[in-house]
């Protein structure tokens, strides 16, 4: 693999790794520099990569493994919401507070998920694929990966709910 | 957008059921709709956040980073490679020059005159024959020698039969001469 082939097969696929980085560090700096050390560890491996069934089972795999190694080297502190919104590339600049908070929360509680769930969520609510796609990338039966989805999905909604009652009040859920 | 629809949509969700483009309309519908009914309301925030979540990127400038930095090992790994390069060519010289430099040391008192030559070599066989037939001619002497040996073991077997028989006949003879003796004294008594 060229290095041309290598940015069009492998850079495409930097916002989904990033996402689901982001799950696991909830730091979008940290998330960043994460896809970057895996970018660097493929283009490394170059050579070989032909030889991979699925180049993103591959790199969906590597994520996973780095942000756990990154989780085990140092307990995260809290992530400011300063810097979140700093970080939020890709959105517009005019979004309004309570899409920034929604960010912010959704950053706080996603890490929270048991590790297969949080996946599953990443890849299909964040990233938009068919759980026959996820079933291939992570190696989870589609079945299972139906039941681990409809779980994150359920505990997201409580933790949300309890954020929108504990924190915001009504006044959110009346905008 | 059909009011009674989306319930049913966000109940097919939580069970994992819909699909992708179920899953946009109900997004859409919680982005684009004011005034939700309160059924609907406690959904918003969880579907807006979502939708947030699934819009986040990378900063704009990230990909630029990455290619940097792939650039960066690019040239770091060639110039590594350059170094090989450089010192397997460096080897390679080394190992010509110095066959080389063996190839040339070999000849190194070359005769151009033919006459001398053969003179020189001529010369040199002599000698070595020479050294050869003086190695045979002591082999001549050793054969000899071995010969004179043989020939002196078999004397020294001859000498001493010789010298047997010589004692048997000196007993016998002077046995018989002291029985002479013996009878002649009897007789003169």
């Amino acid at each position: 693999m060229d290095q041309k082939q290598f940015y069009s097969t492998v850079l495409p696929l930097k916002g989904r790794l990033y996402r689901l980085a982001l799950g696991y560090l909830k730091d979008p700096e940290d998330a960043e520099d994460a896809v970057q050390e895996i970018f660097v560890k493929l283009w490394a491996i170059r050579k070989a990569l032909d030889k991979y069934r699925s180049i993103e089972a591959l790199t969906v795999t590597m994520t996973k493994n780095y942000c756990l190694d990154q989780l085990k080297a140092k307990r995260r502190s809290e992530v400011s919401l300063d810097k979140v919104i700093a970080h939020a590339g890709g959105t517009s600049p005019e979004k309004s507070t309570v899409e920034k908070n929604l960010m912010h929360v959704i950053l706080q509680i996603l890490p929270q998920l048991p590790e297969q769930q949080k996946m599953v969520f990443c890849l299909r609510d964040m990233d938009g694929l068919e759980l026959r796609e996820i079933e291939t990338l992570t190696g989870i039966n589609y079945n299972n990966v139906r039941v681990l989805l409809s779980r994150a999905r359920k505990t997201l909604r409580e933790k949300i709910i309890k954020i929108q009652t504990y924190e915001y009040g009504q006044d959110s859920a009346s905008n | 957008m059909n009011m009674d629809r989306i319930p049913l949509l966000i109940d097919k969700y939580f069970e994992g059921n819909t699909t992708i483009e179920e899953e946009k309309e109900i997004r859409e519908f919680f982005n684009t709709t004011p005034g939700l009914p309160d059924n609907l309301l406690p959904y918003k925030d969880f579907f807006m956040a979502i939708d947030v979540a699934a819009r986040m990127e990378p900063s704009s400038k990230f990909e630029m980073r990455i290619r940097q930095r792939i650039e960066m090992e690019r040239k770091r790994n060639s110039i590594t490679r350059r170094i090989y390069i450089t010192a397997g060519i460096a080897a390679a010289l080394m190992l010509v020059i110095g066959f080389q430099q063996i190839i040339k040391q070999q000849p190194i008192n070359t005769i151009d005159d033919p006459v001398i030559a053969m003179q020189i070599v001529t010369d040199a066989f002599s000698q070595v024959n020479k050294t050869i037939e003086k190695g045979m001619n002591s082999m001549y002497y050793i054969a000899e020698a071995d010969k004179a040996n043989e020939a002196i073991k078999r004397i020294k077997v001859l000498n001493e039969s010789v010298e047997k028989t010589a004692k048997i006949h000196f007993i016998s003879h002077s046995y018989k001469a002291f029985q002479n003796t013996h009878t002649r004294n009897n007789t003169n008594k």
